[in-house]
């Protein structure tokens, strides 16, 4: 077997006329933390049903833990979708125990495990509360806790960071890491591309059903060389700013925001950025200076241009609205 | 196998582990079982009388006043007691001449001078042998003899005869002001089969009163027809009693009671409950499938089981909760059925194994339809419009299948619907429980093989519908849809 937790290849998918996913190609290796980018729409979602086998692909191979099809390894897979929901009327612990034995994990070790895990999420006098008296937060914590209850060796989680706050984010991101630790392979979708930066070790990205991205993240943050330079001269930056302009290997240089003291400037492609940083400082005194880092975002939004995210979203929310009205054409 | 169990256990579970249904299910019918033994027990349901007391006034325009004569006489219990006595001699008579003088019966009738003692000391072991035909006989006896009295304990009943020509509307004053119970009013015409008497009662006078002096009425009337027309009273109403005996089938194994009335109600019985067992089951599935798309909790399950164990593991699990209804209900109406009525029926055993195997042939193909119903939308209200003209065409054939079966239970209708499914099992579950004429053998093979292969049919087409209809979010898919469902792979 591959070293890989997850390959698809040549995966297509159409709903109706809707191509969903297109020529998809992609490795997921063993032990990784993938982040799954792409805008609204893009076939995400679409695309980790397949790897489930929830809905299976019109052409092309996936094979998920060495296994054909996930249906054959489902109880070493946990998954939290996108559409997630609990029974309203089901006990905390019930409806995990619920969960669990569908997973084939025994009810002596579920017993164990409940009540460990609900202690680790902060939700251990929730236990025999019904899943309806809980916030939504509180539900999507448990939610989690349904995909991972019978300790998977592959977890996916699609969007797992909407609609938890701040605290219970990071909560969610420290518990990543820690599965992440133990050696499990975690995948999982999102648009907050902050949380993906800092615990993905790999992302990749599709794109109106194609993947446009796909590589350890910092082979990507090199490939889409830093070239942004941000200057706070110590004083009168208004003067320094054509000084900067008419460097060589400088594209062009602006003020970022109104109060005209921190200069932004580009650099011209293949040009060694720190030359001109070196430059910068002989030529006036420096409060601070910095060679900012490409984000996701930047690539994100590099990659999608514009009008084709805009596109996409609008497409996403038409089909919202009028929902899966594509797909029941099929 | 072990996802359709959990699946199935939580079902029932989440369904039938609920207050409302224990309470509806098992509480209710064992509550009102209760009450209607204990009240049953306590008497309740007899009434007691009560002695009746007041003045009537007559106003009897009959000839020399035969009216009064008989009616004061039905308030007479010296008169009552020895009328009685009186004919339950002439009915001792009557059997001495028809078993013949050195009958050991005769020695079993009763004395006639001891008609009140035996009235009160009903069950007294007194009796020698032959106890049960001498008590059968002895409570005919006095049956017959009481018929046409009323059994007013103690009457306290003034009555005040008045002239012809008395103004009824003084009289009814009289009433209204609570000086009178009642003025009764006859005339000769009265008398004859066309004639009609009218009694005044006031505003506050119990119905039990009313209908006690109706009563005294009628029967006076009725006893000075017979007078007039040559006839003893006592000999028309024992000759009238209603005669009573037995109808039985003969068959080559023997003999067996064909009591009609309880042999005629059994069938639907059967099939009012195997129905509301189905669709009890049926329903709760497609509402718990709709919850779990509203809910959103599918996609989680269909992470963990495929959507047929899904599917399999609620339908066997509402299938159970089905069962449960079946066994309570049915098994209450038989009980009922024992407890008060005089005759149980004997219900062979192989009608109770197909009743379950009929409710599974119906259940199934219920929970078919329901659970793609359920699968198909996404809200309730959008289940319940759907599902509407399903019960409608269900209950209608239901009805259809009752009406028509009241005549003949195998008529060409129920013959035909014995084999369409989804009405074949609902209709054959109550062809078979006529228990002395069920239908034959060949039709109850060919409907369960109907049956079988309607079920596997309906179950892949649902499992088609629902595989696609559990992750479909939005409008309705019209039936085309639907049918486009089921071709998509």
């Amino acid at each position: 077997m591959t070293d890989a937790a997850i390959t698809l290849a040549g995966v297509n998918k159409s709903f109706g006329e809707k191509r969903a996913v297109r020529d998809l190609d992609l490795e997921v290796p063993i032990g990784s933390v993938c982040g799954f980018l792409g805008p609204n729409g893009a076939g995400k979602t679409t695309t980790i049903r397949m790897v489930m086998s929830i809905i299976y692909p019109d052409s092309g191979e996936i094979s998920v833990l060495g296994r054909k099809s996930a249906a054959e390894s489902k109880d070493r897979i946990g998954y939290l979708p996108e559409e997630r929901g609990v029974y309203r009327k089901m006990r905390v612990h019930e409806f995990l125990t619920f969960i669990g034995r569908l997973k084939g994990v025994s009810d002596a070790e579920l017993k164990v495990r409940i009540d460990e895990w609900l202690e680790k999420v902060e939700l251990a006098e929730t236990r025999k509360k019904r899943c309806e008296e809980l916030s939504k937060g509180m539900q999507q914590k448990i939610q989690f806790l349904a995909a991972i209850i019978h300790d998977p060796d592959l977890i996916i989680l699609d969007e797992p960071f909407s609609g938890l706050d701040p605290v219970n984010a990071r909560l969610l991101r420290s518990l990543i890491d820690e599965l992440s630790a133990e050696g499990k392979t975690v995948i999982f979708s999102t648009h907050v591309l902050q949380s993906a930066e800092q615990i993905c070790d790999r992302v990749f990205m599709i794109n109106r059903g194609r993947k446009v991205l796909d590589g350890p993240i910092d082979a990507i943050r090199s490939k889409f060389d830093p070239k942004t330079i941000l200057i706070e001269p110590a004083h009168d930056a208004p003067s320094f700013l054509p000084t900067l302009q008419n460097m060589s290997g400088v594209h062009s240089a602006n003020f970022l925001g109104d109060d005209m003291r921190l200069i932004e400037a580009h650099v011209d492609g293949g040009v060694d950025a720190d030359a001109i940083m070196r430059d910068a400082v002989q030529a006036t005194s420096i409060r601070r200076m910095e060679l900012r880092r490409a984000t996701l975002e930047d690539i994100f939004v590099s990659l999608v241009d514009a009008s084709d995210s805009e596109d996409s979203i609008r497409a996403a929310i038409s089909a919202e609205a009028s929902n899966m009205e594509v797909t029941s054409d099929a | 196998m072990r996802n359709v169990t959990t699946i199935a256990i939580r079902e029932f579970k989440a369904t039938a582990m609920t207050k409302a249904f224990i309470f509806g299910a098992l509480v209710l019918p064992a509550l009102i079982w209760t009450v209607l033994v204990v009240a049953g027990a306590a008497g309740l349901f007899e009434e007691e009388p009560e002695p009746i007391t007041g003045a009537i006034a007559l106003i009897d325009a009959t000839e020399n006043d035969r009216f009064t004569t008989s009616f004061e006489q039905q308030f007479d219990p010296e008169y009552i007691r020895e009328e009685k006595k009186r004919r339950m001699e002439a009915g001792r008579r009557e059997l001495q001449s028809l078993v013949g003088s050195d009958s050991e019966l005769l020695d079993m009738l009763p004395s006639v001078g001891d008609i009140d003692e035996a009235e009160d000391a009903e069950g007294d072991d007194a009796q020698t042998e032959g106890d049960d035909e001498a008590e059968r006989l002895e409570s005919r006896l006095r049956r017959i003899a009481a018929s046409g009295f009323l059994n007013v304990p103690d009457p306290q009943v003034e009555f005040e005869q008045l002239d012809d020509e008395t103004d009824v509307e003084a009289q009814q004053q009289r009433v209204r002001s609570g000086e009178l119970l009642a003025v009764v009013v006859v005339n000769e015409d009265t008398l004859s089969a066309t004639g009609e008497y009218l009694i005044y009662v006031g505003e506050t006078l119990k119905a039990k009163f009313i209908d006690v002096i109706e009563r005294a009425t009628r029967n006076a009337i009725q006893d000075v027809r017979y007078i007039t027309a040559g006839l003893d009273p006592g000999d028309v109403r024992r000759l009238t009693y209603r005669p009573i005996g037995e109808v039985k089938r003969t068959t080559e194994e023997g003999e067996s009671q064909a009591h009609s009335e309880i042999m005629r109600i059994i069938p639907i019985f059967f099939a009012v409950i195997l129905f509301m067992a189905v669709f009890t089951g049926a329903q709760y599935l497609m509402m718990s499938t709709v919850e779990e798309k509203g809910s959103r909790v599918m996609e989680v399950l269909l992470s963990a089981a495929s959507p047929m164990q899904l599917m399999i593991g609620k339908i066997v699990g509402q299938g159970l909760v089905g069962l449960v209804i079946m066994v309570v209900y049915g098994g209450a109406g038989l009980l009922a059925a024992a407890r008060f009525s005089q005759y149980v029926p004997q219900i062979p055993t192989w009608v109770i194994v197909l009743q379950i195997v009929y409710f599974l042939l119906a259940y199934f193909m219920f929970a078919a339809i329901f659970a793609s119903v359920g699968a198909a939308v996404t809200e309730i209200r959008e289940a319940q419009a759907l599902q509407g003209p399903i019960i409608g065409a269900v209950i209608l054939a239901f009805y259809l299948s009752i009406f028509t079966g009241m005549a003949n239970l195998h008529g060409p209708i129920n013959l035909v619907m014995s084999f369409i499914p989804p009405f074949s099992p609902v209709v054959m579950s109550m062809r078979i429980s006529s228990i002395a004429d069920p239908a034959p053998m060949w039709q109850i093979a060919l409907s369960i093989v109907v049956g079988v292969v309607s079920v596997l049919v309906m179950c892949w087409a649902a499992a088609k519908i629902f595989r696609v209809g559990v992750l479909m979010y939005g409008k309705p898919p019209s039936l085309g849809g639907l049918i486009k469902w089921i071709r998509y792979s």
